[in-house]
């Protein structure tokens, strides 16, 4: 009894001390004017009964005083704390200075010894030292620089009074691996450091459930999760074009028909105008100089290769209001408050609804306002894309984003961080990797060959004692435990410097002979250009001079070039919501003629559905349609799936190999959102499909074909590029050795053929192949396809002229190939045009 | 047409090129070969990357392959023998002074830039190495008339073949016509390689046996 007493005595105690905390808060709100929205005040009682969780909010409602108040409430001395007490984790750098202001803000209020202070690429050296030597009490970082402050001796002291850690974005994160970049260094913050709460930011979506375990990890108590009803209006506004006929057909950069956007737009207004591609970005830079000179000092252009002091110098003129419109890539897509955006421009399609959702919010920072943004189109079919999300966003269902899982490739980049600092023992490493998310599934085998690589090089290295990355060495204390580090001081200096998960081109600095840096190109553009070329980048015409240590020199130029540098990026398909309801975006299309609700964009495309009609056939709800077309030298075959680009890249894949299991050849193979096309130049005859249709249909053999399919194609090996770099087999660069590193530089492809011939069951290799089956392929979605597909009736026409449906894909640049041929075959027909 | 060697004559010198990489010439029976870079994977091992190295077994056995074939009275390799000389262990060392022995042929190496420093015994070597109308060299050299050619390795050359239906990379021979320079393919297994430029007349090595002239 006395017991019971004592407790709710102490409850209450604590309750009391809670509310004063939460009235303490309050007044921080009312001081500067606002009302604390209820999901607010339930994130701060959440957190001060000690719960870790995951907020989801729409972007814009006041998510980081939601999850920063409560911890921040909590930091009692902070000028003789020794360690960081609140770690902030923002997935990009140019969010770090508006986070940091916000904080402090709320720092004073509760004491002005609170520091703030920010570490990212960005960061001096000399700031980096300070920060370890005395620690802030709130640390604003990314991933990749949490990533590599593990790698550091001082990591155990900077973090052992840690209370609380902080994600933001955390959808943002979870897309791509610097999610599971992420998770592995909660892994190790977890296990160092007991009782840390975790709090994380999203922006509404489908699986929520999954984002909140993968911060908290598997064996935690489950997350909190809160989420607020706050609904956001959005309005979208589609461009549409002005005559019919002129109209472009296809491309993807909708230059075309600019004059129709710039009628609506207010010159005056701030404007960010969203581009999908940083080459697009430039185009439509260059176009909107070239029709807007009176505006040439008003327009910008922001882009993640530009310098870094270029885009600060934008950032900032638009707060300033001296720079009115911007036109940008994702670079933008997240926080930088330049507020108010007054319009927003999205140029081609979003892809998914969150982005587009995302990217509407920029135009209203303020809870409950109403979101406008103008959707610009760069080919016609994608305003079937914007009717099909109108609908979506009606029905109020959101999309799941999936966080990769088992990559092995940035288990073994966290392994070699942990050697390169404190060292790690192996037993406790592997079950804090296991409780990771996106690792539960981890097998002990695959974790012995992951030490067996960084220690041996791998099964076929044992014998070579020369090799060697990470060395056991035993503990003082106790001869049976030991712990794995990382010796050689190059080898720690060359992994601190290739840390990260996004992997790209190698590139090479852009520079003004007399000195000024531009930004980066990837070398690829670079070694094709010849002293005297001209080509367009970060906004400039630039000659080229001369190309040395990865530099190239350029000088200013006022001839004209068309040349304008491409970036390798990341692909994007369609959602899977999105492609359901395109579909049946499309069995209305069929029925325009006398359907009641038609909203402007399915209106202007009347003309184009039309022609599509007269020439072949608009598919069905039951139906769905194939199209040959064949030319004088080459037959194509174009399927319409409707099921988001990966799917129909699948599904193009697995009907190559069919077909060249009956016959030997090769075929070039396209795919978009839309559908596929197989072309061959050969006269073949495609109608086999119908005739054979239970063959390409059959489910059952899929695995097997599309394990097949995979080694005959160059998409393993293009993955494995990626993996490469993140494992640390391929070096990005090493600033200072410029010239002998070249030594050290060889092709992953070069990686991938040695591997697979020398070393059967390699588990990098195995990732490239799970990651085009699973990321790539997508073999459930295939799978699923193929079922629904094989219900249908199939449609099959030969077309005398391109369809509107087949177009894009007629003039999309060949991408992949799959043959069976001999090499000395495929040569004779290349270089058929050669010697005719 | 693809065939299994090209010939073709400067003034009065005939020279073949072979599918195996290398280049024959049979008046004065030398065959030449160039960048092959043996030890690549140990120096990669030793800088932490594990690059499995069973491609210079493979290096050696196609050189003996080609020796046999031509039975050279020299063999002549255009630079760039060993990827790096402090990768070079005793094993290698000694497998490559065994090599004149073991071909029955005259060995001689035009150091490439990898090269650098190597002290490797029964091997002759030269910096450039200059006969009547034809200069061997690891890198190009400038030519002081048009009656003499230059024969050299380092830039590893290749050939991008595409067409709508179809694209390949393949190693090739390049022959720069104005100033008379003919790059060999690189011969060694762990190799990359770069694309060279359009005005240059191209040989593609399709496979071991064929080769191909790219008329451009």
């Amino acid at each position: 009894m006395k017991n019971i007493m004592q407790n709710s005595k102490q409850n209450s105690k604590q309750n009391s001390k809670q509310n004063n905390l939460i009235s303490k808060i309050k007044q921080f709100f009312f001081s500067n004017g606002w009302e604390p929205l209820p999901y607010q005040v339930e994130t701060w009682k959440a957190f001060l009964n000690g719960e870790s969780g995951i907020i989801q909010v729409p972007t814009g409602c006041g998510k980081t005083y939601a999850a920063l108040m409560g911890p921040l409430s909590q930091i009692e001395d902070p000028k003789n704390n020794k360690s960081v007490n609140i770690l902030l984790i923002t997935p990009l750098k140019a969010l770090s200075r508006d986070l940091k202001n916000s904080i402090q803000l709320a720092a004073l209020h509760f004491n002005n010894e609170i520091t703030v202070e920010i570490r990212n690429g960005d960061t001096t050296p000399y700031e980096k030292k300070k920060q370890l030597a005395k620690p802030p009490n709130i640390l604003i970082t990314t991933p990749e620089s949490l990533s590599l402050l593990l790698s550091n001796k001082e990591s155990n002291n900077l973090f052992k009074e840690l209370s609380s850690i902080i994600i933001d974005e955390w959808h943002e994160l979870m897309g791509s691996k610097r999610g599971n970049q992420c998770e592995l260094s909660l892994s190790w913050l977890r296990g160092n450091i007991k009782n840390l709460q975790i709090w994380a930011m999203s922006a509404t979506i489908g699986n929520i459930e999954d984002a909140g375990r993968a911060i908290v990890g598997m064996s935690a108590i489950k997350p909190k999760i809160i989420s607020t009803n706050i609904q956001k209006e959005i309005e979208i506004i589609s461009v549409l074009p002005e005559e019919e006929t002129t109209f472009p057909w296809s491309g993807h950069l909708g230059i075309r028909s600019h004059s129709s956007l710039l009628k609506i737009l207010d010159e005056n207004k701030s404007t960010l105008l969203f581009t999908n591609t940083r080459n697009q970005s430039e185009r439509w830079y260059q176009c909107l100089k070239f029709f807007l000179p009176e505006m040439e000092d008003k327009i910008a252009l922001h882009h993640g290769s530009l310098d870094k002091e270029d885009r600060k110098r934008v950032e900032e003129g638009v707060k300033d209001g001296l720079i009115k419109w911007v036109v940008c890539t994702s670079s933008l897509d997240l926080g930088v408050d330049f507020q108010p955006v007054d319009q927003i421009v999205q140029i081609g399609s979003a892809k998914n609804l969150a982005r587009l959702i995302q990217r509407a919010g920029r135009s209203a920072h303020r809870p409950g306002a109403k979101s406008k943004i103008i959707f610009m189109p760069t080919n016609s079919l994608e305003l079937l894309e914007i009717s099909a999300m109108r609908r979506i966003i009606k029905s109020g269902i959101s999309e799941e984003i999936r966080l990769p899982e088992l990559s092995y490739d940035v288990l073994l980049q966290h392994l070699i961080s942990l050697a390169c600092g404190n060292g790690f023992d192996p037993t406790i490493e592997k079950e804090r990797i296991k409780n990771c998310w996106s690792y539960r599934n981890l097998k002990d085998q695959d974790w012995n060959w992951c030490l067996d690589f960084l220690e041996y090089g791998g099964k076929c290295l044992k014998a070579y004692p020369k090799y060697k990355k990470i060395v056991k060495e035993k503990s003082q204390n106790n001869n049976e435990n030991f712990k794995y580090f990382v010796k050689d001081k190059s080898l720690i200096r060359m992994h601190k410097f290739n840390i990260g998960t996004i992997t790209s081109d190698k590139f090479v600095n852009v520079k003004y002979v007399k000195g000024k840096s531009l930004g980066n190109l990837e070398e690829n553009f670079a070694s094709k250009l010849n002293p005297g070329d001209t080509f367009y980048f970060a906004g400039k015409m630039l000659q080229f001079v001369r190309i040395r240590d990865m530099i190239l020199y350029v000088k200013k130029s006022s001839k004209r070039s068309s040349l304008i540098p491409a970036w390798v990026g990341g692909q994007m398909a369609i959602s899977d919501l999105l492609c359901e309801s395109l579909r049946k975006e499309i069995d209305i299309c069929n029925e325009l003629e006398n359907y009641d609700y038609l909203n402007p964009e399915l209106n202007s495309l009347r003309p184009i559905l039309k022609k599509q009609k007269f020439l072949s056939n608009i598919p069905k709800k039951g139906e769905f349609l194939i199209e040959i077309y064949k030319t004088k030298d080459l037959s194509s075959l174009f399927v319409f799936t409707l099921d988001g680009k990966f799917v129909n890249e699948g599904i193009a894949f697995l009907w190559a190999l069919r077909l060249t299991k009956l016959k030997q050849s090769t075929f070039s193979i396209t795919a978009n959102d839309f559908g596929f096309s197989l072309t061959t130049s050969e006269d073949y005859d495609f109608s086999i499909i119908k005739k054979e249709a239970d063959y390409f249909l059959d489910n059952k053999k899929l695995e097997e074909d599309l394990e097949n399919a995979i080694n005959f194609s160059e998409l393993t090996k293009r993955r494995f590029k990626n993996i490469a770099q993140i494992s640390g087999l391929v070096n990005q660069n090493n600033p200072t050795k410029t010239k002998t590193s070249s030594q050290l530089q060889i092709s992953s492809s070069l990686f991938y053929d040695v591997f697979t011939k020398y070393e059967q069951g390699h588990l990098l290799i195995k990732q490239s192949h799970q990651e085009v089956k699973e990321y790539q392929l997508e073999n459930k979605r295939i799978s699923r396809s193929l079922e629904r597909l094989k219900n249908l009736k199939m449609l099959l026409n030969k077309i005398k002229t391109p369809t509107p449906f087949a177009f894009p894909l007629l003039v999309e640049r060949l991408k992949n190939t799959l043959s069976n041929e001999p090499i000395e075959k495929r040569v004779e027909k290349l270089i058929k045009k050669y010697s005719d | 047409m693809q065939k299994s060697s090209f010939k073709f004559y400067w003034e009065d010198t005939l020279l073949e090129m072979l599918p195996s990489r290398a280049l024959f010439i049979p008046q004065r029976k030398e065959l030449l070969i160039c960048d092959i870079h043996l030890g690549k994977a140990e120096y990669f091992q030793q800088n932490g990357i594990p690059l499995t190295n069973n491609s210079d077994e493979n290096n050696f056995a196609r050189i003996k392959k080609i020796v046999k074939k031509y039975s050279p009275e020299k063999l002549i390799i255009l630079g760039d023998l060993f990827h790096n000389i402090y990768s070079i262990d005793k094993t290698l060392q000694k497998k490559v002074e065994g090599l004149p022995e073991l071909l029955k042929t005259n060995i001689e190496l035009v150091l490439g830039n990898h090269d650098e420093g190597c002290d490797i015994k029964n091997i002759k070597v030269y910096n450039i190495r200059k006969t009547k109308n034809i200069i061997f060299s690891h890198e190009p050299v400038n030519l002081e008339n048009n009656k003499t050619l230059n024969i050299c390795g380092h830039y590893h050359p290749k050939i991008y073949l595409k067409n709508k239906g179809d694209n390949l990379s393949l190693s090739c021979f390049a022959m720069d016509m104005n100033k008379n320079i003919l790059y060999l393919p690189a011969f060694g297994d762990l190799t990359g390689g770069y694309p060279c430029k359009k005005s240059f007349k191209k040989w593609a090595v399709v496979s071991e046996e064929k080769i191909i002239e790219i008329k451009s």
